[in-house]
């Protein structure tokens, strides 16, 4: 049996090594082209999120702050730089991590805006799975870690392997590098075309089950801000939905800011917007429209608050 | 415990390590604290129910071998099948049967209090009773000796490998193998590995890949065009076969390493001609256990014709019921039962028609390839009530199927779709290759470059594109 045993982990070993060896070799080239491109897709715009984004003004959240916070709006403050790394189908955690490579390299203090989705705390695996989206950064930005780790027990283990770091991606980084196309996106916002649609206004109801892990994440962005000087604010944007009770993220939302003395605004009930199915695309997502006049509208009250604090 | 876990990763290779160094007689314990703790992973509150089944079946089999007349063997046997059937009953069947009959009673404006249970399904249930309840059965018959050890017997139930969604393995075959010493064997262990390997392909390359579209389009009906209920259902053909199929590779794979040999369950089944060869080569450890225990019991073919008919019908309703408790798959069930009446009644009418039809005695391509494509198209449409949350949703799709070409989603950008294909071309070639040069095979090439390579190329694609946050195995909640 020993001889056995031997033969096999010897085989064994040589077959791990040849996999570590592809495994790093093709994980190499696929980093290479994944960091070469540089025009706007989903992908670069993480990359410039973790990598570069340094700006006056950054937005932070899920599709609806990508789709939502028009830096033409932001062009009207003087000398104000502005940066949305909103990105589709993430949410807290992804912002969370984002803000934590920001910090990383932001030396100068500015105004972060995160958006918060209306169902942002409810429970779903969703949201950590699509954490897998910061795989490419794990190994280069530590400060990220800890957050992509909550995908899976064993995230810090499997993410040794490169080509797990760029699982599902090789088509795209492909793609982009030999046929580049590029999404209409400026400065991380991506406008949706007025289309009309025919919305119908429902009244929707708030599910029951919250992720304390998100909640706490939510803190953790708050105070890594305030920690490194930021001005915070949270808003949370218009919806075509309307909600006979208030959400329980918003009721928790609210009073984490109150207690951290960060502004919280929420437009999620906004008649404006409840009164105008046009300024949307489907009942989470404003249009062009919608985005420019909501923009317009955070844009007033930053303004505001600065008046108000330089006064005082 | 999942398969696709990293847990699993951890703990099948620490129990091979022990179970090979433990002497003989201490691997049942092994054995039966491992698989206890993998099932446990779930609920373990849960294991209770798999200990009172061995027990159940332990004892019962006992008597029934010690008993001299054939009332009192009867007797156990009834007292075993109702126990089970009872516990299955409760778990699996209960809110089921109460809400049919709420619905049934207020259609005629009766009133039915009787409140739903609030039980989480116990994982892998009906496997592990349908396997005990076959020991029971084979013991009634006299095909086989009581198991004297009841650490023996009950490991026999909870083996690991196949514990929650089989094989459904035969007390002959298995029993006996945890008598013989298992010792290291190189070349067999690597046989293990491989089928292992190539489960892993088709759950998490194909299945868990396909399932992200097919679980958009079911799960919202409502919201997607025929075109995309169609792509979804051919997505599903190949997300069911690769997710059980997979599961079942793996299991099987895992009890070689440690010596078991655990049956063949699938047989290429996308190759089959006509739907009685579809069931000889699908699921074939539960086909066979609805042969040897249900359709034989019933009679079989050897009654009249029109009784053989109602045989095969009842053996696929109870096999649909098996799958689970929705209409949906009483549906599917009378389907399938209904394929094989067509099939079988057409022959007997018109018997040079069918040969004709059928090209019995034609081994042309032609007449292999209409079989493949006739019976694909069957079975793909029996898929969609086997998949639909709801019969409402299922004939929503049948009439999508029907409606005008229209552009499918995409679900997300194109790439999604490209991955999707590619894992079936992929299954399907091997599988084609296996079906029609079973001699040609590149994991048993006898150049070992070919062969680590080959590993190597599955290996990275699973890397490359497998989905990592799939979740549980369809058949779990069997």
């Amino acid at each position: 049996m020993k001889s056995q045993f031997g033969i096999f982990l010897k085989k064994l070993t040589a077959f791990l090594l040849i996999v570590f060896v592809v495994d790093f070799s093709l994980g190499k080239v696929l980093e290479h082209f994944y960091e070469e491109i540089d025009i706007p897709t989903p992908e670069q715009h993480t990359t410039f999120s973790i990598e570069h984004a340094d700006t006056d003004i950054m937005v932070f959240g899920s599709s609806r702050a990508q789709h939502h916070y028009d830096p033409e709006s932001f062009d009207d403050l003087p000398n104000t730089s502005f940066y949305n790394t909103g990105k589709d189908g993430q949410g807290i955690l992804y912002s969370w991590a984002v803000l934590k490579s920001v910090l990383h390299r932001k030396k100068d203090s500015g105004i972060l805006i995160l958006d918060l989705n209306i169902n942002e705390f409810d429970k779903s695996q969703d949201s950590y799975d699509r954490l897998s989206e910061l795989l490419p950064h794990y190994t280069e930005h530590e400060e990220i870690q800890d957050i992509v780790n909550l995908k899976s027990p064993f995230e810090e283990i499997k993410a040794i392997s490169y080509l797990y770091r760029y699982n599902s991606k090789v088509l795209t980084i492909i793609k982009d590098n030999l046929f580049p196309k590029k999404d209409n996106m400026e400065k991380g916002y991506e406008p949706i075309p007025v289309v009309r649609r025919n919305l119908q206004l429902t009244v929707f109801e708030d599910a029951e089950a919250i992720d304390s892990l998100e909640v706490a994440a939510f803190v953790g962005f708050l105070k890594d801000a305030k920690a490194a000087d930021q001005k915070v604010y949270v808003f949370v944007s218009p919806s075509y939905r309307q909600y006979l009770e208030e959400p329980q993220t918003i009721r928790i939302a609210r009073d984490i800011c109150r207690e951290l003395n960060v502004p919280f605004i929420s437009f999620h009930q906004d008649s404006l917007f409840l009164r105008n199915a046009n300024y949307f695309d489907d009942p989470t997502h404003l249009n062009e429209a919608g985005a420019e006049i909501y923009s317009d509208k955070v844009l007033n009250i930053i303004k505001k608050e600065k008046i108000l604090n330089s006064s005082s | 415990m999942l398969f696709n876990s990293f847990s699993f990763l951890l703990f099948f290779p620490t129990i091979c390590l022990l179970y090979f160094i433990l002497p003989h007689r201490f691997r049942w314990v092994l054995l039966l604290a491992g698989s206890y703790y993998f099932y446990m992973n779930w609920q373990p509150v849960y294991a209770l129910l798999l200990l009172g089944s061995t027990l159940i079946t332990y004892g019962c089999a006992l008597l029934i071998e010690k008993e001299g007349t054939k009332k009192r063997k009867k007797f156990f046997l009834v007292l075993s099948l109702l126990l089970n059937f009872g516990i299955l009953f409760f778990f699996k069947y209960f809110n089921f049967i109460n809400e049919s009959i709420f619905a049934l009673l207020s259609h005629y404006n009766l009133r039915w209090e009787v409140p739903n249970l609030t039980l989480l399904l116990p994982v892998g249930i009906s496997f592990y009773i349908f396997q005990a309840v076959g020991y029971s059965i084979d013991v009634y018959r006299g095909n086989l000796k009581a198991e004297k050890h009841f650490g023996i017997y009950a490991v026999f139930v909870s083996f690991f490998p196949q514990l929650v969604a089989g094989p459904i393995e035969r007390a002959k075959n298995l029993l006996p193998q945890f008598y013989k010493v298992h010792h290291f064997e190189h070349h067999r262990v690597v046989q293990g590995l491989k089928l292992m390997l190539w489960g892993y392909f088709m759950k998490l390359v194909v299945a868990d890949r396909l399932s992200l579209y097919v679980d958009s389009v079911y799960n919202n009906v409502e919201h997607h065009n025929g075109t995309s209920m169609l792509l979804a259902t051919f997505f599903f053909c190949f997300q069911i076969y690769g997710d059980f199929a997979g599961y079942s590779y793996i299991a099987i794979g895992a009890a070689k390493v440690m010596g078991f040999n655990l049956m063949t369950n699938f047989n290429h089944p996308y190759f089959a001609k006509s739907i009685s060869e579809f069931w000889g080569r699908w699921h074939i450890s539960l086909s066979t256990w609805f042969r040897d225990y249900v359709y034989i019991s019933l009679g079989g073919n050897r009654v009249s014709f029109p009784r053989w008919q109602l045989n095969l019908l009842i053996t696929f309703l109870i096999s649909g019921i098996w799958h689970g408790a929705n209409w949906t798959f009483v549906f599917w069930g009378l389907l399938h039962g209904l394929f094989l009446i067509g099939s079988n009644s057409f022959k007997r009418q018109f018997p040079r028609m069918s040969q004709l039809l059928l090209m019995q005695n034609a081994n042309s391509s032609f007449a292999n390839v209409l079989g493949i494509a006739t019976n694909f198209l069957l079975v793909y449409f029996a898929w969609i009530f086997f998949r639909a949350n709801s019969l409402n949703d299922a004939f929503t799709i049948v009439a999508g199927l029907f409606s005008a070409p229209e552009m499918p989603y995409f679900g997300g950008n194109g790439s999604y779709l490209f991955y999707a294909f590619f894992g079936i071309i992929l299954l399907m070639a091997v599988e084609y290759m296996r079906e029609y040069y079973p001699r040609v095979s590149l994991f048993e090439h006898p150049k070992i470059e070919i062969r680590y390579s080959t590993y190597t190329v599955l290996v990275v694609i699973i890397l490359m594109i497998g989905v990592f946050d799939g979740g549980q195995f369809i058949y779990f909640q069997f």
